[in-house]
Protein backbone atom coordinates (compact mmCIF):
# COMPACT_ATOMS: atom_id res chain seq x y z
CA UNK A 1 0.00 0.00 0.00
CA UNK A 2 1.01 3.42 -0.24
CA UNK A 3 3.20 5.58 2.24
CA UNK A 4 1.91 7.47 5.15
CA UNK A 5 -1.40 6.05 4.75
CA UNK A 6 -2.85 6.70 8.17
CA UNK A 7 -3.80 4.03 10.55
CA UNK A 8 -5.83 1.18 10.25
CA UNK A 9 -8.67 2.08 8.79
CA UNK A 10 -10.10 -1.08 10.13
CA UNK A 11 -13.05 1.19 12.14
CA UNK A 12 -16.35 2.30 9.97
CA UNK A 13 -17.39 6.27 11.37
CA UNK A 14 -20.09 6.05 13.38
CA UNK A 15 -21.55 9.92 12.76
CA UNK A 16 -25.17 8.89 13.80
CA UNK A 17 -24.25 6.87 16.58
CA UNK A 18 -22.28 9.69 18.23
CA UNK A 19 -24.71 11.79 17.66
CA UNK A 20 -27.25 8.79 19.30
CA UNK A 21 -24.50 8.78 22.25
CA UNK A 22 -25.01 12.45 22.94
CA UNK A 23 -28.07 12.57 23.05
CA UNK A 24 -28.77 10.04 25.24
CA UNK A 25 -26.28 11.61 27.68
CA UNK A 26 -28.11 15.11 27.63
CA UNK A 27 -31.23 13.11 28.58
CA UNK A 28 -30.06 11.48 31.17
CA UNK A 29 -28.70 14.24 33.08
CA UNK A 30 -30.81 17.04 32.67
CA UNK A 31 -33.33 15.75 35.27
CA UNK A 32 -36.96 14.60 34.16
CA UNK A 33 -38.82 13.84 37.09
CA UNK A 34 -38.19 16.49 39.38
CA UNK A 35 -41.16 17.81 39.99
CA UNK A 36 -42.64 14.79 41.21
CA UNK A 37 -39.58 13.74 43.12
CA UNK A 38 -40.37 17.32 44.97
CA UNK A 39 -43.79 16.56 45.38
CA UNK A 40 -42.96 13.28 46.85
CA UNK A 41 -40.53 14.82 49.12
CA UNK A 42 -42.88 17.58 49.69
CA UNK A 43 -45.17 15.22 50.61
CA UNK A 44 -43.38 13.56 52.43
CA UNK A 45 -41.92 15.96 54.86
CA UNK A 46 -45.72 17.82 55.33
CA UNK A 47 -46.74 14.27 56.70
CA UNK A 48 -44.47 12.94 58.95
CA UNK A 49 -45.40 14.90 61.68
CA UNK A 50 -49.40 14.27 60.97
CA UNK A 51 -49.93 11.45 59.52
CA UNK A 52 -46.71 9.13 59.95
CA UNK A 53 -48.46 6.00 58.29
CA UNK A 54 -48.89 7.87 54.69
CA UNK A 55 -45.38 9.13 54.95
CA UNK A 56 -44.32 5.81 55.84
CA UNK A 57 -45.79 4.71 52.54
CA UNK A 58 -43.24 7.04 50.78
CA UNK A 59 -40.36 5.33 52.03
CA UNK A 60 -38.18 3.29 49.88
CA UNK A 61 -38.25 -0.69 51.28
CA UNK A 62 -34.56 -0.72 52.92
CA UNK A 63 -35.44 2.76 54.35
CA UNK A 64 -38.67 1.35 55.90
CA UNK A 65 -37.12 -1.47 57.20
CA UNK A 66 -34.01 0.67 58.90
CA UNK A 67 -36.95 2.97 60.78
CA UNK A 68 -38.51 -0.16 61.62
CA UNK A 69 -35.68 -1.93 62.72
CA UNK A 70 -33.95 0.52 64.69
CA UNK A 71 -36.99 1.22 66.78
CA UNK A 72 -38.23 -1.96 67.00
CA UNK A 73 -41.88 -1.00 66.10
CA UNK A 74 -44.36 -0.30 63.44
CA UNK A 75 -42.90 2.71 60.92
CA UNK A 76 -45.89 4.83 61.88
CA UNK A 77 -45.11 4.81 65.34
CA UNK A 78 -41.05 5.29 65.21
CA UNK A 79 -41.50 8.14 62.87
CA UNK A 80 -42.08 10.34 65.27
CA UNK A 81 -39.72 10.10 67.43
CA UNK A 82 -37.09 10.49 64.43
CA UNK A 83 -37.32 14.09 65.13
CA UNK A 84 -37.20 15.41 61.45
CA UNK A 85 -37.01 18.92 61.09
CA UNK A 86 -39.95 21.12 60.69
CA UNK A 87 -41.20 20.87 56.91
CA UNK A 88 -39.70 24.36 55.32
CA UNK A 89 -40.27 25.63 51.70
CA UNK A 90 -38.67 23.27 48.87
CA UNK A 91 -35.53 25.07 47.06
CA UNK A 92 -34.19 23.08 44.46
CA UNK A 93 -34.41 19.49 43.14
CA UNK A 94 -31.70 17.75 40.90
CA UNK A 95 -32.43 14.74 39.00
CA UNK A 96 -29.45 12.06 38.39
CA UNK A 97 -30.35 8.76 36.32
CA UNK A 98 -32.96 7.11 39.27
CA UNK A 99 -31.34 9.55 41.91
CA UNK A 100 -32.69 12.43 43.53
CA UNK A 101 -32.17 15.38 46.13
CA UNK A 102 -34.63 17.63 46.83
CA UNK A 103 -33.45 20.30 48.89
CA UNK A 104 -35.58 22.31 51.60
CA UNK A 105 -35.24 25.32 53.92
CA UNK A 106 -34.46 22.98 56.69
CA UNK A 107 -33.25 19.88 55.32
CA UNK A 108 -32.63 17.81 52.22
CA UNK A 109 -34.33 14.53 51.07
CA UNK A 110 -32.63 11.90 49.10
CA UNK A 111 -35.12 10.10 46.59
CA UNK A 112 -34.77 6.72 44.43
CA UNK A 113 -37.42 6.18 41.14
CA UNK A 114 -39.09 2.65 41.89
CA UNK A 115 -41.56 1.34 39.22
CA UNK A 116 -44.52 2.08 41.39
CA UNK A 117 -42.92 6.26 41.75
CA UNK A 118 -40.41 8.38 43.73
CA UNK A 119 -39.88 6.95 47.16
CA UNK A 120 -37.58 8.78 49.96
CA UNK A 121 -34.42 6.81 50.35
CA UNK A 122 -33.27 9.47 53.20
CA UNK A 123 -34.82 12.35 55.28
CA UNK A 124 -33.80 14.67 57.95
CA UNK A 125 -29.88 15.49 56.27
CA UNK A 126 -27.61 17.87 57.05
CA UNK A 127 -25.01 18.06 54.34
CA UNK A 128 -21.34 17.23 55.78
CA UNK A 129 -18.24 19.07 56.31
CA UNK A 130 -17.12 18.77 52.67
CA UNK A 131 -18.48 17.53 49.66
CA UNK A 132 -16.40 14.93 50.40
CA UNK A 133 -18.23 13.63 53.16
CA UNK A 134 -21.84 12.39 52.91
CA UNK A 135 -24.90 13.94 54.28
CA UNK A 136 -25.66 13.33 57.86
CA UNK A 137 -29.36 12.30 57.58
CA UNK A 138 -31.85 11.46 60.74
CA UNK A 139 -33.36 8.40 58.76
CA UNK A 140 -31.95 6.72 55.80
CA UNK A 141 -31.82 3.19 54.14
CA UNK A 142 -28.70 2.04 56.58
CA UNK B 1 -22.71 -5.67 -9.08
CA UNK B 2 -24.44 -8.13 -7.30
CA UNK B 3 -25.27 -7.81 -3.63
CA UNK B 4 -22.71 -10.58 -3.19
CA UNK B 5 -20.24 -8.95 -4.65
CA UNK B 6 -21.11 -5.33 -2.31
CA UNK B 7 -20.45 -7.31 0.50
CA UNK B 8 -17.47 -9.17 -0.19
CA UNK B 9 -15.85 -5.51 -1.76
CA UNK B 10 -16.62 -4.19 1.26
CA UNK B 11 -16.42 -7.38 3.63
CA UNK B 12 -13.70 -5.29 6.62
CA UNK B 13 -16.37 -2.45 6.57
CA UNK B 14 -19.16 -4.86 6.94
CA UNK B 15 -17.79 -7.19 9.27
CA UNK B 16 -16.33 -4.30 11.98
CA UNK B 17 -20.01 -3.08 11.65
CA UNK B 18 -21.64 -6.54 12.48
CA UNK B 19 -18.94 -6.61 15.32
CA UNK B 20 -19.81 -2.87 16.39
CA UNK B 21 -23.69 -4.26 17.02
CA UNK B 22 -22.96 -7.22 18.44
CA UNK B 23 -20.26 -6.18 21.06
CA UNK B 24 -23.02 -3.02 22.41
CA UNK B 25 -25.66 -5.82 22.64
CA UNK B 26 -23.23 -7.54 24.50
CA UNK B 27 -21.92 -4.44 26.32
CA UNK B 28 -25.50 -3.39 27.14
CA UNK B 29 -26.53 -6.56 29.24
CA UNK B 30 -23.86 -7.38 30.95
CA UNK B 31 -23.58 -3.89 31.83
CA UNK B 32 -27.44 -4.02 32.94
CA UNK B 33 -26.65 -7.19 34.87
CA UNK B 34 -23.51 -5.52 36.76
CA UNK B 35 -25.82 -2.25 37.70
CA UNK B 36 -28.83 -4.25 38.45
CA UNK B 37 -26.51 -6.50 41.28
CA UNK B 38 -24.86 -3.49 42.40
CA UNK B 39 -28.48 -1.69 43.41
CA UNK B 40 -30.11 -4.77 44.79
CA UNK B 41 -27.62 -5.06 47.31
CA UNK B 42 -28.99 -1.79 48.78
CA UNK B 43 -32.61 -2.66 48.04
CA UNK B 44 -32.77 -0.01 45.31
CA UNK B 45 -34.49 -0.15 41.90
CA UNK B 46 -33.23 -2.38 39.14
CA UNK B 47 -33.67 -1.20 35.42
CA UNK B 48 -34.96 -2.76 32.73
CA UNK B 49 -32.72 -3.20 29.32
CA UNK B 50 -33.91 0.05 27.96
CA UNK B 51 -34.19 2.06 30.67
CA UNK B 52 -30.54 1.06 31.10
CA UNK B 53 -29.28 1.54 27.32
CA UNK B 54 -30.64 4.87 27.73
CA UNK B 55 -29.32 5.43 30.95
CA UNK B 56 -25.94 7.77 31.70
CA UNK B 57 -24.46 4.65 32.87
CA UNK B 58 -24.27 2.77 29.54
CA UNK B 59 -23.99 6.23 27.71
CA UNK B 60 -20.55 7.33 29.75
CA UNK B 61 -19.22 3.85 29.44
CA UNK B 62 -19.82 3.84 25.30
CA UNK B 63 -18.63 7.41 24.82
CA UNK B 64 -15.53 6.84 26.93
CA UNK B 65 -14.55 4.29 25.04
CA UNK B 66 -15.23 5.67 21.89
CA UNK B 67 -13.61 9.11 22.77
CA UNK B 68 -11.02 7.56 22.86
CA UNK B 69 -10.53 5.91 19.80
CA UNK B 70 -11.37 8.30 17.66
CA UNK B 71 -8.39 10.56 19.73
CA UNK B 72 -6.15 7.59 18.38
CA UNK B 73 -7.09 7.80 15.32
CA UNK B 74 -6.92 11.79 14.93
CA UNK B 75 -3.03 11.54 16.32
CA UNK B 76 -2.36 8.74 14.32
CA UNK B 77 -3.45 10.45 11.48
CA UNK B 78 -2.25 13.99 12.21
CA UNK B 79 1.58 13.08 13.51
CA UNK B 80 2.06 10.41 11.17
CA UNK B 81 2.30 13.81 8.48
CA UNK B 82 5.50 14.75 10.88
CA UNK B 83 6.63 11.80 13.06
CA UNK B 84 8.36 8.72 11.21
CA UNK B 85 10.00 5.49 12.46
CA UNK B 86 12.44 3.77 10.10
CA UNK B 87 11.57 0.16 9.36
CA UNK B 88 7.43 0.35 10.15
CA UNK B 89 5.13 0.15 7.34
CA UNK B 90 2.81 2.68 9.50
CA UNK B 91 5.16 5.60 8.60
CA UNK B 92 6.20 7.29 5.39
CA UNK B 93 9.73 7.60 3.93
CA UNK B 94 11.97 9.49 7.22
CA UNK B 95 13.12 12.42 5.08
CA UNK B 96 9.71 12.41 3.16
CA UNK B 97 8.00 14.45 6.26
CA UNK B 98 5.51 17.13 5.83
CA UNK B 99 2.09 17.84 3.65
CA UNK B 100 4.39 16.87 0.51
CA UNK B 101 4.26 18.40 -3.11
CA UNK B 102 1.08 19.27 -5.29
CA UNK B 103 2.15 16.71 -7.87
CA UNK B 104 2.51 13.67 -5.08
CA UNK B 105 -0.88 14.83 -3.24
CA UNK B 106 -2.65 14.92 -6.93
CA UNK B 107 -4.56 17.89 -6.15
CA UNK B 108 -4.75 21.33 -7.98
CA UNK B 109 -3.85 21.34 -11.38
CA UNK B 110 -2.33 17.48 -10.88
CA UNK B 111 -5.59 15.95 -9.83
CA UNK B 112 -6.58 13.61 -11.99
CA UNK B 113 -10.46 13.46 -13.69
CA UNK B 114 -11.17 10.28 -11.64
CA UNK B 115 -9.73 12.80 -8.50
CA UNK B 116 -12.72 13.94 -5.73
CA UNK B 117 -13.70 17.34 -7.22
CA UNK B 118 -12.37 19.13 -4.24
CA UNK B 119 -9.02 17.79 -4.77
CA UNK B 120 -9.55 19.74 -8.23
CA UNK B 121 -11.16 22.75 -6.98
CA UNK B 122 -8.13 24.53 -5.42
CA UNK B 123 -8.51 27.46 -2.32
CA UNK B 124 -10.05 26.64 0.72
CA UNK B 125 -12.43 23.20 -0.64
CA UNK B 126 -9.13 21.57 -1.39
CA UNK B 127 -7.28 22.78 1.66
CA UNK B 128 -10.40 21.52 3.78
CA UNK B 129 -10.72 18.76 1.53
CA UNK B 130 -6.67 18.15 2.45
CA UNK B 131 -7.28 17.66 5.67
CA UNK B 132 -10.85 16.22 6.18
CA UNK B 133 -10.09 12.94 7.66
CA UNK B 134 -8.03 14.49 10.82
CA UNK B 135 -10.98 16.52 10.99
CA UNK B 136 -13.74 14.50 10.97
CA UNK B 137 -11.77 12.28 13.21
CA UNK B 138 -11.10 15.20 15.78
CA UNK B 139 -15.07 15.79 15.38
CA UNK B 140 -15.70 12.76 16.29
CA UNK B 141 -13.43 12.79 18.91
CA UNK B 142 -14.48 15.85 20.26
CA UNK B 143 -18.49 15.26 20.63
CA UNK B 144 -17.43 11.67 22.77
CA UNK B 145 -15.43 13.29 25.22
CA UNK B 146 -18.22 15.92 25.51
CA UNK B 147 -20.51 12.86 25.44
CA UNK B 148 -18.73 11.22 27.66
CA UNK B 149 -18.31 14.27 30.40
CA UNK B 150 -22.36 15.06 30.39
CA UNK B 151 -22.88 11.20 30.74
CA UNK B 152 -20.64 10.98 33.41
CA UNK B 153 -21.78 14.10 35.19
CA UNK B 154 -25.39 12.25 35.46
CA UNK B 155 -24.03 9.05 36.35
CA UNK B 156 -21.24 9.95 38.59
CA UNK B 157 -24.16 12.27 40.55
CA UNK B 158 -26.66 9.20 40.20
CA UNK B 159 -24.11 7.04 42.22
CA UNK B 160 -23.23 9.77 44.43
CA UNK B 161 -26.61 10.47 45.53
CA UNK B 162 -26.92 6.70 46.16
CA UNK B 163 -24.37 7.15 48.69
CA UNK B 164 -26.01 10.18 49.92
CA UNK B 165 -23.32 12.32 48.81
CA UNK B 166 -23.93 15.91 47.08
CA UNK B 167 -23.64 16.12 43.49
CA UNK B 168 -21.19 17.73 41.35
CA UNK B 169 -21.55 20.09 38.91
CA UNK B 170 -20.56 19.54 35.26
CA UNK B 171 -16.86 21.75 36.00
CA UNK B 172 -16.44 19.99 39.41
CA UNK B 173 -17.24 16.65 37.31
CA UNK B 174 -14.78 17.83 34.70
CA UNK B 175 -11.80 18.08 36.89
CA UNK B 176 -12.83 15.26 39.18
CA UNK B 177 -10.27 12.01 40.06
CA UNK B 178 -13.47 9.80 38.22
CA UNK B 179 -13.48 11.88 35.03
CA UNK B 180 -9.80 11.99 34.32
CA UNK B 181 -9.42 8.30 35.59
CA UNK B 182 -11.82 7.36 33.07
CA UNK B 183 -10.29 9.21 30.20
CA UNK B 184 -6.92 8.34 30.63
CA UNK B 185 -6.79 4.50 31.53
CA UNK B 186 -8.61 4.40 27.94
CA UNK B 187 -6.25 6.50 26.77
CA UNK B 188 -2.94 5.01 27.99
CA UNK B 189 -4.46 1.95 26.33
CA UNK B 190 -5.09 3.21 22.91
CA UNK B 191 -1.35 4.80 23.31
CA UNK B 192 0.23 1.46 23.77
CA UNK B 193 -1.61 0.06 20.96
CA UNK B 194 -0.53 1.86 18.07
CA UNK B 195 3.22 2.29 19.57
CA UNK B 196 3.17 -1.31 19.76
CA UNK B 197 1.94 -1.49 16.05
CA UNK B 198 4.58 0.86 15.05
CA UNK B 199 7.44 -0.95 16.94
CA UNK B 200 6.31 -4.40 16.42
CA UNK B 201 5.79 -4.29 12.41
CA UNK B 202 9.49 -3.34 12.31
CA UNK B 203 10.18 -6.89 12.67
CA UNK B 204 7.30 -8.80 12.82
CA UNK B 205 5.43 -10.10 9.67
CA UNK B 206 1.24 -11.07 8.93
CA UNK B 207 1.65 -12.67 5.43
CA UNK B 208 -1.22 -10.97 3.08
CA UNK B 209 -1.87 -7.92 5.66
CA UNK B 210 -1.23 -4.63 4.03
CA UNK B 211 -0.52 -3.60 7.56
CA UNK B 212 2.65 -5.81 7.50
CA UNK B 213 5.61 -5.51 5.46
CA UNK B 214 5.84 -8.47 3.16
CA UNK B 215 7.69 -11.45 5.08
CA UNK B 216 10.96 -10.90 3.08
CA UNK B 217 11.01 -7.30 3.32
CA UNK B 218 14.08 -6.05 5.09
CA UNK B 219 13.45 -4.88 8.87
CA UNK B 220 15.39 -1.24 7.67
CA UNK B 221 12.55 -1.09 4.87
CA UNK B 222 10.17 1.72 5.97
CA UNK B 223 6.63 2.80 4.42
CA UNK B 224 5.97 -0.67 2.47
CA UNK B 225 3.10 -2.97 3.10
CA UNK B 226 1.86 -6.12 1.83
Amino acid sequence: MSNGRPGWGRRPAAPCAVVAAGLIALSACTGPGADQAGQVADSFTRLAPDDPGKACDLLAPRTHEEVEKAADKSCAEALPDEDLPDPSPLLSVEVYGHDAIARFGNDAVFLARFPEGWRITAAGCQAGPSDAKPYDCDISGG
Amino acid sequence: MSVRTAIRESSLSWFFGLILLLTLVGQAYTGLAEYNSSVTIDDLPILSIGEYVTSSQFAVDVAENWQSEYLQFLLYIVLTVWLVQRGSPESKQVDETGGEDDKKQQVGRHASAQSPRWARAGGWRTTLYSNSLGILMGLFFLGSWGAQLVAGTSAYNSERLQNLLAPLSMPQYAVSANFWNRTLQNWQSEFLAVGSMVVFSIYLRQRGSPESKPVGAPHVETGTEG
